[in-house]
C-alpha cells in the first residue's frame, strides 16, 4: 500500500507569540523601584575640619602632621574687597588692598559671583609649586560673606580648576591626575579683622 | 424587495477572535528605561535632599563622595536649624535669637549642642552594646553632615560648626549641587 501523501505542505504557519507577561511583571515592580533610587540630581560633598577654636580629633590629627614638618599655615581669607593670601612668612602683597581683588563691585552681581577664583587657583597653583609636600590651607570668611562663596573658595583651593594637569605639583617627576590637587585639607576658621 | 441574507460564505457568521494585546512595542521602552536606570543606580552612600532645600543648597566640583552614612545631618534654612529633620532652632533670617545662645559663649548654640549631644551619646551607646552595622562593629566616627542655605552668612555657619565641635561631631561635610551634574 502507498503512503498517504505527507500533509506537512498544508499545514498552517501560526505565529508564535511568546508570553511576555512574566516579564512585564518583573518590569513593572524593577522600574519603580530603579525610579525612587534615581537621583534627579548629583550632590557633592565637601569635607571640611572644625574651626580653629573647636576642639576634637581633627585637631589632634594636625598636631601630630606639625611635628613632621614646618607647616605653611596658607589662610585664605575671604573679605568684602577680596581674596587675601597668606602663610606662616606672612601676607602674599600686590598692590594695595587684598592680594586678589574683586571681579566687580557691582551690587546687582550676586556676592559669590564678584569674587575671582580663577585667580585664586592660579596664585595658588604658584604656592603648591613651591610647598608640594603642603595639603592643608585656612579658609576664614568675614561673618557676611555667603555660604556659596566659602564652597566656591573651597572648590579654587581645593583643585586645579583645569581638566589635565600640566605641571608636576606633588613634586614626585611625573604629570599625572595627583597633580590636580592642591590643598584638600581645609579648616575652615571665624575671620577676625 | 427586501435584501435577502447574504449568501456569501463567511459574512453574518464571522469568528470572535480573541483580543491580544500587542506587548511588543511597550516591552521595547520597558526595556530601554530599564537599562537608563540600572546604569544610574548607584549604591554610594547618599544624603537625601528634598526639592525644597536641593534649590537652596550651594553649587560645587567637587567630586568627594561620603565614605559612610552621617551620624547626623544639619539642615539650615533661613528660618530654621533642624537636626535628621527635627526641628531645634528658630531663626530669623539666619538670626540665632539671643535666648538660644550660651550667654558665656556666644558661639555656641545651646538646643542645638544638646540635640547633637544626644545623638552622639546615643551613638556611643551603641557602640558599647556592640551594634553592628554593615557587617563591622559599629565606631562612633563623628560625621556631620551641613546642608545649608547659599545665603547663609559665613558668621552662622561658625556657630553651627562650633557647636557641632564641641558636641564631638569632627568630620564636617557640606552638601552642595554638583555642577553640571
Amino acid at each position: 500500500m502507498a503512503f498517504k501523501p505527507t500533509a506537512r505542505s498544508e499545514r498552517e504557519i501560526k505565529s508564535q507569540e511568546p508570553n511576555l507577561i512574566p516579564i512585564m511583571n518583573l518590569m513593572v515592580i524593577l522600574i519603580p523601584m530603579l525610579l525612587l533610587n534615581y537621583h534627579f540630581i548629583t550632590l557633592a560633598m565637601l569635607n571640611t575640619s572644625l574651626p580653629a577654636s573647636g576642639e576634637g580629633a581633627a585637631e589632634n590629627q594636625q598636631k601630630k602632621k606639625k611635628e613632621e614638618k614646618p607647616r605653611l599655615n596658607l589662610t585664605i581669607s575671604i573679605t568684602d574687597k577680596g581674596f587675601i593670601i597668606a602663610g606662616a612668612g606672612g601676607v602674599l602683597v600686590k598692590g594695595k588692598g587684598p592680594t586678589i581683588p574683586l571681579k566687580t563691585t557691582d551690587p546687582n552681581v550676586p556676592q559669590w559671583k564678584r569674587y575671582n577664583y580663577k585667580a585664586l587657583n592660579e596664585e595658588l597653583i604658584k604656592i603648591k609649586k613651591k610647598y608640594p609636600y603642603e595639603q592643608d590651607a585656612i579658609i576664614a570668611a568675614e561673618p557676611n560673606i555667603k555660604y556659596q562663596t566659602i564652597i566656591s573658595t573651597m572648590d579654587a583651593t581645593r583643585k586645579v580648576m583645569s581638566d589635565k594637569p600640566t605641571e608636576d605639583l606633588n613634586g614626585d617627576g611625573k604629570i599625572d591626575s595627583r597633580d590636580l590637587i592642591l590643598f584638600p585639607g581645609i579648616n575652615l576658621s571665624p575671620g577676625i579683622f | 424587495m427586501a435584501k435577502s441574507p447574504s449568501k456569501r460564505p463567511g459574512v453574518g457568521r464571522r469568528k470572535q477572535e480573541e483580543a491580544k494585546l500587542t506587548l511588543t512595542s511597550m516591552m521595547d521602552m520597558f526595556t530601554i528605561i530599564l537599562v537608563f536606570l540600572m546604569k544610574s543606580y548607584s549604591t554610594d552612600v547618599e544624603v537625601n535632599v528634598d526639592a525644597s532645600m536641593a534649590q537652596r543648597l550651594p553649587v560645587s566640583i567637587s567630586e568627594a563622595k561620603l565614605e559612610q552614612d552621617a551620624e547626623a545631618v544639619v539642615q539650615i534654612t533661613p528660618d530654621a536649624i533642624l537636626v535628621k529633620n527635627k526641628h531645634v532652632v528658630t531663626l530669623n533670617n539666619f538670626k540665632v535669637p539671643k535666648t538660644a545662645l550660651d550667654p558665656t559663649n556666644p558661639f555656641l548654640i545651646v538646643p542645638l549642642y544638646d540635640e547633637l549631644n544626644n545623638l552622639k551619646e546615643m551613638a556611643l551607646k551603641l557602640e558599647e552594646a556592640g551594634a553592628i552595622v554593615n557587617g563591622k562593629p559599629y565606631r562612633f566616627q563623628g560625621i556631620l553632615v551641613i546642608k545649608g542655605d547659599k545665603n547663609m552668612p559665613s558668621s552662622l555657619l561658625m556657630k553651627v560648626m562650633y557647636t557641632a565641635g564641641q558636641a564631638e561631631f569632627a568630620k564636617i561635610y557640606h552638601t552642595a549641587i554638583k555642577e553640571g551634574g
